[in-house]
């Protein structure tokens, strides 16, 4: 049975978006394991729901991805004072320089592939750092 | 790496100016439209070649940690996932192997004799995950035994790149699957009910990679169909879409049995 975010060991939920499948995977089973509470989406318009629905704590968010990409994602969330707020760890192929000059809007930038430490120092830091989340919206 | 599509390349619009007659101007865009093409090649081999390795990476890790406290049951649950991730990355570098020898023209068929049924039905087991992820639920109706003289490293390649298709666009709606066979052809369907195609994409879906992306999001189809396109006419075959933008996909193929090459 889920568990709720609150009773949750550290009670923190981690919306992670990629259309990569073996990513999601192993990422859901890392994060987990370490007591977070994680939903996941394969590509944009999927997230925009999720981030709906969960208003999670963080966001490790894929650039390249069909139907809707991580750039537009980004634009979404700025664009709104309730999402604006959340720290996103946006990941790529491709060089921040690139990224760089595709979207703009996020924390922090990891290129694919990242060191696991890495990514669970940054996700640390940037929840310690974060204000308080809202609450999901009520359907 | 320069950035896609903001390129005077060699300086060449600068040096001939003004003078441009329409020939010139005509060769100054091919070259803009080359080195466009190369960027969007390089983005896209980025994204083939270090995202599957990601997973592979971190699952070293887990299994570093796991080393650690010697949890035997979990080191070799690890090591299958590793296994599983270094035969999708090795599929994936496949893909880019056979664009490099279809763009030089070194495509080489190893025909034999293979069971199409039981790779359909295969390929399908083996994207029951990525299914479930997506919340799409596949129906297949595969006739039994439909054997062929073709390439069977081709024929997986084409079925996997439909599912995998399927799977990305169909936006955690059905999916079916057919592959029935006729007068010595097999023809095998990949219907989904997601974000459809537009008439003015259908061609664009099949072209070269280059073309394959879009270039100022990536949200365009990958490199699967054009790959696809080529596997299944160099085996004889062809491949086609019909549906509509926001009323999904379906992408035929039919190949003949006997073995024909184009």
């Amino acid at each position: 049975m889920e568990q709720s975010s609150e009773s949750r060991p550290n009670g923190k939920t981690i919306l992670i978006v990629d259309d990569e499948f073996g990513v999601l995977e192993v990422l859901e089973f890392i994060l987990s394991d370490l007591g977070y509470h994680v939903v996941a989406a394969l590509n944009g318009q999927e997230a925009l729901a999720r981030l709906r629905d969960c208003a999670p704590d963080l966001i490790v968010l894929d650039l390249m991805m069909p139907i809707m990409d991580g750039a537009a994602v980004l634009q979404t969330m700025q664009s709104n004072g309730k999402y604006s707020k959340i720290p996103v760890i946006l990941t790529s192929a491709l060089r921040e320089q690139n990224v760089k000059e595709r979207c703009s809007g996020y924390s922090l930038f990891l290129r694919k592939p990242f060191k696991t430490d890495k990514l669970l120092e940054s996700i640390q830091q940037l929840l310690a750092a974060a204000p308080a989340k809202s609450k999901p919206e009520q359907k | 790496m320069a950035n896609p599509g903001d390129h005077k390349p060699m300086g060449m619009a600068d040096t001939i100016g003004g003078d441009e007659t329409g020939g010139q101007a005509a060769i100054i865009q091919e070259l803009r439209d080359a080195v466009s093409a190369r960027d969007d090649f390089l983005a896209v081999a980025a994204h083939e070649l270090r995202n599957p390795i990601t997973p592979i990476r971190i699952s070293v890790h887990l299994l570093r940690l796991a080393q650690e406290t010697g949890d035997q049951a979990r080191i070799s649950s690890l090591l299958d996932r590793l296994d599983h991730q270094i035969e999708r990355f090795i599929s994936r570098m496949d893909v880019l192997l056979d664009i490099a020898q279809i763009s030089s023209n070194q495509l080489r068929l190893e025909r034999s004799e293979v069971d199409l049924s039981e790779t359909v039905k295969r390929v399908i087991e083996e994207h029951q995950p990525m299914l479930v992820r997506a919340g799409s639920e596949l129906t297949a109706r595969i006739e039994d035994s439909i054997i062929g003289f073709l390439d069977a490293v081709a024929f997986t390649q084409i079925v996997e790149n439909l599912i995998s298709n399927a799977i990305k666009y169909g936006q955690c709606k059905p999916i079916e699957v057919t592959l029935t066979s006729a007068r010595d052809q097999a023809e095998l369907t990949v219907c989904d009910h997601g974000i459809g195609i537009g008439l003015e994409d259908r061609e664009r879906i099949f072209q070269r990679f280059e073309r394959a992306v879009q270039r100022k999001s990536h949200t365009g189809f990958g490199l699967g169909l054009w790959v696809s396109r080529r596997l299944t006419e160099a085996m004889g075959g062809s491949i086609g879409v019909i549906g509509q933008k926001g009323a999904g996909s379906l992408f035929t193929v039919t190949l003949p049995l006997k073995g024909t090459n184009r």
